[in-house]
This record gives C-alpha cells, structure tokens and sequence, in this order.
C-alpha cells in the first residue's frame, strides 16, 4: 500500500512540476517570418476570381507562378538571326540582316521602358497598364516597327533591285512613321533619267521589291514562330505592320497614271506598261485588290498576330503566345496558308504549307501566277534544320519555275527567255563561340540559280554566296514558359512491358509512401 | 566508292544531264525567230483604196501622219514614208460592190526601238485634236490581252496596229536590232522618225511555192520554225509575211487575210538597181495569183 501510495505521489509531482521550456515553440531561429498573408490569400482565391471588399477595392488573385523549365536544346535547334552579306546586297540577305536588329532593338527598348504598371495586380493597376501598353504601342512600339520596315523596304527592297540592274535616279522621300498605315517612305523616280535606263519590268520590279521586302519577313517571321511554336509579341507587331501597309498602300491604290504616291501604284504603272497597256490598264487596282484580298485576308497567321497584339498583349499583357497551328502528333504541327507576291509577270498566289517536328520544318510552297500579264508558275520546298547537330545547321532550299520573258533595258527592248528554270541553295551555320551572351555562329549560303524572277534574287542565272555571323538571340528556355520542353519521343512500348512499368511505378510510390 | 556506288551516282549524273537537256530544249521554243541578216529593201507599196475612203485616207496620211504627199495623176497620190514611197490609187471594184469587198493590206512602218510609247503618245495626242474628229481611224488591241503596245518576243519587237480610214492595218513597229544596239533616238517623237516600210503582208495560195520562188530570185533565207500557211521571208529591212487566205490578221480577232491588187518594189542589198516585184491575188476566190516579174 505504501509502495502505491508512493508511486502515485511520485506520479502526481512529477505532472506537477512537469514543464514545457518556455522557447521550446519558437522557431530557433529568429530570423524567420512566416508571411501568413500569402496562406490566406491563396484560401481567399481557391475559384481564382477577383474579390471586392466593402468599400469597393478589388483584389485580384495573385499570379500562378510559372513553371521554370530548365533543359538543354540542341545547337541546330536554336533559331539563328542571321547578319549577312552579299553583292548587290540582295533582300534574301538584307531582309534577315534588318530583323535581327529590330530583335536586338527591342531587347534594349525592353530593358528601358516597363511593360506593365507596377505589379499589375489590383484593377486600378491593370488598368493603368494597358493604357501603358496602348500608349507604348501607338508612340514607341509601331513608329519603331515603322522605321525597320522602312529599312527593309527601301534598302533591300527597291534599292537591292536598282543596285542589280545599276539605276540611278529615284530618291526616297519620307513622311511620318505612322501606325498601321502606309509606310512612311515613298520612291519618287526621276522619269527622264530613270526610264531610258531599265525595262519598264525592271521598274516593276524596283517598285515592287519594297513589296516582296514585306512578304520575305513576314514569312521569316512566320518560320520563326513555327519552329519555336510560339508568338514573340513584337515579331507580332511587325508582322502586324507590315501587313498593314501591304493591305492600305493596296487598297489606297488607283488606276490613275499620272498622280502615283505608293509602291503598289508604280508597280501597277510599270507593270502594265510593260505589257503594252498605256492608255488604261490591263490589270487594274480593283483586280489587284480582289487577288490581294483572296490571299491576305485567308491568311491564319494575319489573325493570330491580330489576337496577339490587341487582345493578349493590350489587354493580358502576355509578350508570349503559344503559335496556334494544327497539332498532328507529339511535337509535329503544320500550317497552311497563302499570300501574295508582286511579281513582273503580274502577282502570284504563294500557298504555302509548313510542316514542323520539334524544331524541324519543312516549308512546302507554290507559285501560281494570276496571268495579268504573262503566264507564269512554279514551286518549291524549303528545310530548315535537316540534319539535328550539337554544333551546326542545316538549311536547304530548292525552287523551281516556269516564266516567260525577262525585257532588259527600254531602249534596246532586248528579251531574255526564261522558261523552265531553278534554283538550289544550301545554308550552314556553324557554332564559333559560346563564350559572349549569345551563341555566335558562321553563316555560309551557297548555291545556283538560274535566270528567272524569284523573290529576294538577282534575276539572272549566277551563284548564290552569302556569309557572315549569327546569333542566338532568343532567351534561355527555362525563362519562357510558352516555349514547350523538347523531349524525346519515348520508344513505343508492348502491353507486357506497360504492366510492368506500372506495376514498377506503384511499387516505388507504396515504398516511398511507407518511408514518409 | 565501291562499283555500285559509282554505277549509282553515274546514273544519277545521267539522269540529271537528261532533264537538263529536256528542260533546255522546252526553253528553246521561247528563243527569238533567226531572221536572216541577208535581205531586200522596201522602196515602195502601191495600194489600192476604195474610192470613198480615198479623201479621208489623203487627210489621214497628208494631215495626221505627217507625211509629204506629191500628186501623180487623177486620184493617184504619193506619200514620202522614212526612206521608202506609199502609193495610193482607187479600187479597181464596181461601187456597189466596195463595201462588201474592200482592199484591206496589212503593213510595217518601222520607228526607232525605243520610240513606242512616245509614238503611242504621239499618236493619242494628235487624235484629240479637233480637225482629226471626223477621221475614223482606230488602235488596234491585242484581241487576247487588250494591249496597245503589243510585244512579240519571237520577233524581238513591239508594234502598235492602227487602223488607217480605208481599213487597212498599219503595224508601227520598233524592233529591236542586236547587231546595232545604239540605233537609238532621243527626244520626242515626231513623223521624222518614220523610217520606212519593212513589213508586208502578202496573201498568196500556195505559200511554199512562192517562197521558193522568192528565194530563187533574191538568193534571201525564209525565217526558220514557221509553217507552210505562214512564211516570213526577207530580213529586217524587209519582210514579206506571206500567208494564205482566210488567215485572221494579227492582231484583231476577225479581220481574215483576203487577196488584193497590190504591187511592192522591193531592192535587193547586193544589188544596186531596183527590183519589182508584183504580187497580184485573184479577188474572185482564193486562186493562185500570185507571179514574179524582175526588172533590173
């Protein structure tokens, strides 16, 4: 009894005086907060919709984190921006050379001015930041998109051409850069001194390589978003300009002869004088414009830049899209679409299909002229990245037509048959250094072509040289949740093979469930 | 390489040599006609126009081309065209018969290669003026393409049909010479720079017969990759298009090649003395009519 009576004693003094430390609670640390707010707010916003508090204020949901990818992508993978050079300094050179300084030139403007107002998380600040957006759009972004365009058109558009056929007398006049209008520069042609010099095709031609400037990077850019499989918003915006021209210095155009103020117009002066049509024209502006809105106006990729810009840039603030393209299979899309070339022989509809796997594509495109002036047709394939390297690219191009008549200089009214013709050329960048910020590569084209009009080239048969160096300029990855992770395609496995894996996977899963 | 890489990469070389050489002799079909450098000179055309028309083809001629016009005899008019004459006299057809049944030629009038528009400008310019409302007179359009200045890279030339009042096609013709490319001339047109008659039409049954005959007798070339019912024969200082009846004149759509009087002195490069030759077309029906006959 006295054994108990002591044990209970015992018992009861040693829950008496039994005591918690009194830090035994609190982290050890005192530096560490716990912001509860963050639990809070994630339990305010389990639906994902905005609240309002009673006296009105909004509060938006806090952004997902994106998820951060890291992985390696092959060398040959990567889109190359090219800087390159060649004589007489042609479009198929000059064109890429202008969009890899308006990549360079947004990235500086990027890191100068925000693209959001502050954190972009209440409505008052959403708000704000799209007025920002428009703002930035209408005064900064466009008149810039402006000027590279201008640089495009005039340098390697109508003044590549003038190099080629050795011309002098046109001058550029410039207006304002305004947004989503005409471009803001105009030849004007010396008639006494530039007539007697050229065909009335060549001046076609001049006139219409600001055009055919335009159509080159818009397919550049086209080519760019499918292999990356996503919309970067300012090659949107440029895409968006160019066509903007295209579609107002059309549709602007008219059949007067004498008072002529865009490019579209001398092409359509030349291009009919070149086939005898001199008091009213043969093909009209009003023809242009239904073959201009036929291709145009079918074309995907002209709405996907338009959803872009106005809708998940103004107003989402989204710089990135995902490309939307047809998925037929793990990593494979395709694309079709169609758009208009002004050529010497009259426009030419160019549907075009793009096929990609991974970052692999094949562009296959044809050339059916509209016959406004002579017949003509032709087609061809374009593969970028054959052959998937860890230190070089592979690009090839092949090409083919069916033409009539080239007309060289006015006065002798010399032709040149064209019929069946072709071109060839092989592209290959190879990986210098990997040291500067960007991967820099050497860029060699070579190839032959033969006489004939194709668009970007000298007209006349001669080889195809073209260097210089290019860069990597697209953002690492892991940083770019729209680009989506390239993995190899597993090897296809038979029904035995899948239980065992699942039966594997459980296993692993029980054991790793036993040891928490 | 092993034997049958190299049979392979033989084949393939082969095989490429093959469509380059088919694709070749497509292209060559595009290639301008041989016109022979060796030929006769135009000196002169005698026409017959019918008898109404002849007054407003004299102020045509006279007044809108500008040519010097020298009186012959009683309704016989003669006009100073470059280097070469265009003789004018009335039908030889019953009035009642001239509207259904009028001479109509079909003749080149050669200008310097790189006058064509300003010739075309010319030509509008003139017709605007209020003394030439009443002439009718017209601008033939390509009847497939609707151009006015009509290019035929098989010749290697531009032309611009006009339609005098007697009904006649008239080409203005600039054509390109590669053996003398600077045979160009500068400022605006004016009728001085019509160089002559270098193209006639002549309507003749038995084309293959008449072209030996005209080969025998000038020692000229026919112009190659042309048919048995279409024959140019001649060079570029004179051209004679010899065709059979019913042929559609390029480039209208309707008008058919029907034989008339019509007689053309022609001269012969290598010889100094003129030459005649006289091509007479039946008018009944389409029968030979067609003889030689040289004076030297």
């Amino acid at each position: 009894m006295t054994r108990i009576f002591t044990l209970t004693l015992l018992l009861l003094t040693s829950v008496a005086f039994a005591q918690v430390p009194a830090d035994s609670l609190k982290p050890k640390d005192r530096n560490i907060k716990v912001d509860t707010s963050e639990y809070w707010k994630d339990t305010l916003f389990l639906k994902g919709e905005p609240k309002i508090w009673r006296d009105g204020e909004v509060v938006r949901p806090p952004r997902p984190r994106p998820k951060k990818r890291k992985f390696k992508i092959r060398y040959s993978d990567r889109l190359q921006y090219p800087v390159a050079l060649d004589w007489p300094m042609t479009a198929q050179a000059g064109v890429p050379t202008v969009l890899t300084f308006q990549k360079k030139l947004t990235a500086w403007e990027d890191s100068l001015i925000p693209r959001q107002y502050r954190g972009d998380t209440t409505l008052k600040e959403h708000r704000r930041s799209v007025w920002l957006r428009l703002g930035r759009m209408m005064l900064i972004d466009a008149p810039l998109e402006t000027v590279v365009m201008a640089m495009e058109q005039d340098f390697f558009g109508h003044y590549a051409r003038m190099r080629e056929f050795g011309l002098t007398g046109a001058s550029l006049q410039f207006g304002a850069p305004i947004p989503f209008w005409r471009p803001m520069n105009t030849l004007n042609y010396d008639v006494p001194v530039i007539e007697p010099q050229a065909s009335r095709q060549q001046l076609a031609m001049v006139a219409g390589g600001a055009l055919e400037a335009g159509q080159m990077a818009s397919q550049t850019l086209a080519f760019r978003w499918m292999m990356r499989k996503s919309m970067f918003y300012r090659e949107s915006l440029h895409f968006l300009r160019l066509q903007a021209a295209a579609i107002a210095s059309v549709y602007t155009a008219s059949d007067d002869q004498l008072d002529r103020n865009s490019a579209v117009e001398d092409w359509l002066y030349y291009g009919n004088r070149a086939y005898g049509f001199f008091s009213e024209y043969g093909y009209t502006a009003s023809n242009l414009k239904r073959d201009f809105a036929l291709s145009t106006f079918t074309n995907p990729l002209l709405y996907s830049s338009l959803r872009h810009v106005f809708q998940q840039y103004l107003f989402h603030g989204k710089d990135s899209i995902p490309m939307p393209a047809i998925k037929i299979g793990y990593g494979k899309t395709m694309l079709p679409w169609v758009r208009f070339g002004f050529s010497p022989f009259g426009g030419e509809w160019i549907p075009e299909l793009t096929f990609t796997k991974n970052r692999q594509l094949i562009n296959i495109y044809g050339r059916i002229g509209t016959g406004a002036f002579a017949q003509n047709f032709g087609g061809g394939i374009q593969a970028i990245n054959i052959k998937r390297s860890t230190n070089m690219q592979i690009n090839a191009h092949l090409s083919y037509w069916n033409q009539q008549y080239l007309f060289l200089n006015f006065g002798n009214q010399e032709t040149l048959p064209v019929g069946w013709g072709g071109a060839a050329t092989v592209t290959g960048f190879f990986k210098l250094s990997k040291s500067w910020k960007h991967t820099m590569s050497l860029m060699v084209q070579a190839g032959y072509k033969t006489r004939g009009y194709m668009e970007g080239e000298v007209w006349d048969a001669s080889p195809i040289i073209r260097a210089g160096l290019s860069f990597n300029l697209d953002k690492d990855f892991e940083q770019d949740d729209t680009v989506p992770e390239y993995e190899e395609v597993p090897k296809r496995l038979t029904r035995k093979e899948r239980i065992k894996a699942r039966e594997k996977k459980r296993r692993e899963q029980k054991s790793k469930y036993k040891r928490k | 390489m092993d034997r049958r890489g190299f049979v392979r990469n033989l084949g393939f070389l082969a095989a490429a040599g093959g469509i380059g050489s088919l694709l070749q002799s497509c292209n060559d079909e595009l290639l301008p006609l041989t016109i022979p450098s060796r030929s006769f000179r135009i000196l002169e055309l005698d026409l017959r126009i019918r008898q109404k028309s002849l007054e407003q083809t004299r102020i045509f001629w006279r007044d809108f081309m500008g040519f010097t016009e020298s009186y012959i005899s009683m309704n016989r008019y003669q006009y100073q065209v470059g280097n070469a004459r265009l003789k004018t006299r009335t039908s030889n057809l019953p009035p009642s018969e001239e509207d259904f049944f009028f001479p109509q030629y079909h003749f080149s009038i050669s200008i310097p290669p790189n006058q064509i528009e300003n010739c075309l400008n010319w030509f509008y310019e003139r017709a605007r003026l209020e003394e030439f409302q009443t002439l009718s007179f017209n601008v033939w359009k390509d009847s497939i393409t609707g151009a006015e200045i009509v290019r035929r890279e098989l010749y290697n030339s531009q032309s611009i049909f006009i339609e005098d009042p007697a009904g006649n096609i008239i080409e203005i013709l600039s054509r390109h010479n590669p053996d003398n490319p600077d045979d160009l001339v500068e400022g605006d047109f004016n009728p001085t720079m019509f160089r002559g008659i270098t193209e006639v039409g002549c309507v003749c049954n038995d084309v293959r017969k008449v072209t030996n005959t005209l080969k025998e007798t000038f020692q000229v070339d026919e112009v190659d990759r042309t048919s048995n019912s279409y024959k140019p024969i001649g060079g570029p200082d004179g051209l004679l298009k010899l065709t059979v009846p019913g042929k559609i004149w390029f480039p209208t759509a309707d008008e058919r090649a029907v034989s008339h009087d019509l007689i053309i002195t022609v001269k012969h490069t290598e010889v100094i003395a003129p030459i005649k030759l006289s091509l007479y077309g039946d008018q009944n029906a389409f029968e030979t009519g067609v003889w030689l006959k040289t004076e030297v």
